[in-house]
């Protein structure tokens, strides 16, 4: 047991050498499309909406944030290490591949609590009022884990990398858009309500915005989040095979 | 290289002679019907090296994943050191070191972080591991390139440090698919002499190999992978045993160099002075001619 959890620690901190590697183009990767969305929605934003639109849009952005480290990246991630046959040194090593997925999903959370620390950062900058708690933290560590599974699915039963790059902007970009992240769910039509209700990204929303706005109230959605951690970690791991048949 | 207390494995050592990799009867055909490999069965003593030879699409990386445990067979068996690869393919991994064919380094660690990586892997702590990096990348010629990102390296020092990957664990059996494909001569040689203290050392080593003169300077049998199915398999005097032409002479003919090809070498000569050639070199045929006799046979030619 022992094992896995070291060799889990020693795939993470490989991952971790690549922010090394990018350098500066990956800071500016991991905020420009978030900060540049709540810009956007900002903009569009009637003056005088108040602070609860302000810390909507704050939302939206970490959760869209956390979404393109979590679902886009460790899809890609996971998908040019496979396809490129890095995977090959990993698998005919003595690991087991659950000891490797739990590396990557926890790269993953690492890059998503990255990108919201930076998200967080420019609240000030823009001038939006934000409450701050320590359930903030598990929130967000919640809010990336239970999209990891997307990810791993994703990279994991492509059968080339091309698809999993296409289904994982699919998934990430577009299904922040389809679900109300930036915006209360009561605000979808009631046909697709039953469709946001299934993402995580929904969820992700209504837990973090509790929290921003201070009005308290996410152990529900949490636990929904709980719920989804858990079922996309499964089919996940069902992908992490070592041995082709 | 000094031995690591952590390296070491439950798995009993074979005795000399006693088989330290086993395939029984191994086939496999693949979903949309390709039958890849058929009914392999070979045996490579501990302590020795197996060269696997055959053209492209022969059979011979579908045998190694086999071994490796990276593709489930069809049917038939492989044991390795005495373990069950169809049933404990995890186990297999900790007696194995293998160089994939077509892998690369994770090209964003540098050769000293990726060898020291991979040797946590195998159960060093992180001293021992960083020192262990430091000896293969000794034993390689990496020194120049240890701190370099593994991106900027050649094609042939990547495959230099996938060489040196496979070895971290020390482990009592090697697999090495085309492991100098991509290396130019100086670094192939390097790479050999390595290969060459390690079965010096008792370890088992099966490699494919394009390069007859590899096989020939490093293995003591080789096996003849033809259509999926192993033709022969044996040392080069067994397979020239098995050819026509066993002798030939190469001598300086019109057209450049000219070659006499006989099953003896009173053959050549007869045939040299039927030509009124004088000056000539008479060798037995290399491992290259007898490979390329035996795959013409195998091919039905």
């Amino acid at each position: 047991m022992a094992k896995f959890f070291s060799d889990a620690f020693v795939v993470f901190e490989m991952e971790m050498r690549k922010i090394r590697a990018w350098g500066p183009i990956y800071f500016f990767s991991i905020v420009l499309v978030p900060i540049g969305t709540l810009l956007f929605a900002k903009a569009l934003t009637p003056p005088g909406s108040g602070d609860l639109v302000a810390t909507r849009l704050m939302t939206g952005s970490l959760v869209f944030g956390i979404g393109i480290m979590t679902v886009n990246n460790l899809a890609q991630l996971m998908a040019m290490e496979r396809f490129q046959h890095m995977l090959k040194l990993i698998i005919t090593s003595p690991i087991h591949p659950l000891s490797y997925g739990l590396g990557v999903v926890l790269f993953a959370v690492a890059q998503g609590m990255l990108t919201a620390g930076i998200i967080l950062s420019f609240a000030p900058v823009f001038g939006i009022g934000i409450h701050l708690n320590f359930w903030l933290i598990p929130v967000l560590a919640l809010t990336s884990l239970s999209m990891t599974g997307m990810g791993i699915v994703i990279a994991t039963w492509s059968p080339t990398a091309e698809i999993s790059n296409m289904l994982a902007n699919t998934a990430g970009i577009l299904l922040t858009m389809l679900s109300p992240v930036y915006y209360p769910i009561e605000r979808l039509p009631h046909w697709l309500r039953w469709a946001a209700r299934m993402s995580p990204y929904t969820h992700a929303g209504q837990a973090v915005d509790a929290i921003l706005s201070g009005r308290g109230g996410f152990a529900h959605e949490s636990l929904i989040l709980l719920a989804i951690t858990a079922v996309g970690l499964t089919l996940g791991a069902r992908g992490l095979r070592w041995r082709e048949r | 290289m000094a031995a690591h207390a952590a390296l070491s494995t439950d798995v009993p050592a074979p005795a000399p002679g006693d088989a330290a990799i086993e395939v029984r009867a191994l086939s496999k055909r693949y979903a949309g019907g390709v039958l890849a490999n058929d009914a392999i069965s070979l045996r490579v003593p501990a302590g020795t090296t197996l060269g696997l030879l055959g053209h492209n699409g022969a059979g011979k990386t579908t045998l190694v994943r086999q071994i490796t445990g990276e593709l489930e067979p069809t049917s038939g068996s492989v044991n390795v050191m005495g373990i069950d690869v169809i049933s404990h393919p995890g186990r297999v991994r900790d007696v194995m070191g293998v160089v994939p064919q077509e892998a690369i380094p994770y090209e964003h660690l540098t050769p000293h972080e990726h060898l020291a990586f991979f040797a946590r892997l195998r159960g060093l702590g992180r001293r021992d591991a960083s020192r262990r990096a430091d000896e293969l990348i000794a034993s390689l010629g990496l020194g120049p390139h240890a701190k370099k990102l593994s991106r900027t390296l050649s094609g042939g020092l990547k495959r230099k440090l996938l060489v040196g990957n496979a070895l971290v664990g020390d482990p009592p059996v090697l697999v090495l698919d085309e492991p100098t494909t991509g290396l130019d001569p100086h670094a192939r040689r390097e790479v050999w002499s390595l290969l060459r203290t390690l079965r010096g050392r008792g370890r088992t080593i099966i490699m494919t190999t394009h390069y007859m003169e590899e096989a020939e300077e490093l293995c003591d049998e080789v096996a003849l992978i033809s259509g999926g199915r192993l033709y022969i398999q044996g040392t080069v005097e067994q397979l020239r045993a098995h050819v026509r032409n066993r002798f030939k002479a190469t001598y300086a003919g019109g057209d450049g160099h000219d070659a006499v090809f006989g099953q003896t070498a009173d053959d050549v000569l007869a045939e040299l002075a039927r030509r009124g050639v004088e000056e000539f070199a008479l060798s037995k045929t290399s491992l290259e001619d007898v490979y390329m006799e035996l795959t013409t046979q195998a091919q039905g030619g």
